[in-house]
């Protein structure tokens, strides 16, 4: 899965899960750029991208996730490691 | 009782039990019944405090679970007080997300699909904390052990820490709920004020919240090391 193709899909989990039909991911996006995400719509995402990408984060891994950016070479890795 | 009696130092390993009943009964605080940790999750007491203990030694930084963060008061080799303390989003990461990372690992199956259904509650009642500043939390002081000024003395070990490491800080923050009158005049006459204040008046908020709102107080840092040595 090329990096293209992983983005696509956050975005798609990142609209449906913050209710943005509009929104665009950006590497460097954090929480603060966008209005529903919140602690409980996180865990939502979170769970979301785990399903589609077929694997569990490691804690330690969603401990250091600073932006969309730190997830996307996190799934990256997973998918093509 | 001797106040020369108390040793404040770091959290330690066997502080863990501890600090994991003080993070929920400093929750409950004094008006309360069950924990939000435990009632908003659809567990028990005694199940949040399990997950709060097998999270401990995870060390995960930058939230009120981490032991990394606690100073204790010890009285007769015994853990007695506590008071943790971190500055927010110091790393890049917020305590929320940490928090939730946290208890995706360890809190039991379906407690986190339980707290999606109160989220018409929680978005009610939540107050943000700012990046940047310091966030005290999980206050408590075991109850033969109070009115010894312990929870300020940690407070203020925690804020010569801080200082000492020369971290960029100059404000404090920390949350309680509005019915905690008695806390809320006590950070008052530290030197903290309300900065932000939430109210829910959904009717079952309390099965799930030790109170019906939150505030949010803040403080000079430089000004609470004055006021609480008074």
């Amino acid at each position: 899965m090329n990096t293209e193709e992983i983005t696509n899909k956050v975005q798609d989990i990142f609209r449906e899960v913050f209710q943005a039909p509009e929104l665009m991911v950006r590497p460097e996006m954090t929480a603060n750029d966008v209005d529903k995400w919140d602690s409980l719509t996180h865990l939502t995402m979170i769970a979301k991208v785990e399903e589609v990408f077929g694997f569990r984060f490691k804690l330690k891994e969603m401990v250091k996730m600073k932006n969309v950016g730190d997830m996307l070479t996190i799934i990256n890795e997973k998918m093509n490691g | 009782m001797n106040e020369n009696n108390y040793i404040i130092r770091r959290a330690k390993e066997s502080d863990y039990a501890f600090l994991a009943e003080a993070i929920l009964k400093a929750d409950i605080g004094t008006t309360g019944t069950n924990s939000s940790y435990a009632a908003l999750f659809g567990i028990s007491y005694d199940e949040a405090r399990d997950a709060l203990l097998a999270m401990m030694p995870e060390e995960v930084e930058g939230c009120e679970f981490s032991p990394f963060h606690f100073l204790v008061a010890e009285h007769g080799g015994e853990p007695v007080a506590c008071v943790s303390a971190w500055i927010e989003g110091l790393d890049g990461v917020s305590s929320w997300m940490a928090r939730s990372a946290l208890m995706q690992h360890y809190y039991p199956k379906g407690a986190l699909d339980f707290v999606q259904t109160k989220k018409h509650i929680t978005d009610k009642m939540m107050v943000h904390r700012t990046e940047g500043a310091m966030q005290i939390e999980s206050v408590f002081v075991s109850p033969g052990h109070r009115g010894h000024g312990l929870a300020a003395k940690l407070i203020k070990a925690h804020i010569a820490k801080f200082l000492m490491q020369q971290y960029p800080v100059s404000k404090a923050e920390l949350m309680t709920y509005t019915e905690n009158k008695t806390a809320i005049h006590t950070y008052e006459k530290a030197g903290f004020t309300v900065t932000a204040q939430t109210h829910c008046d959904d009717p079952d908020v309390l099965q799930y919240f030790p109170g019906t709102g939150m505030v949010l107080m803040e403080a000079e840092i430089m000004n609470l090391m004055k006021g609480i040595s008074q």
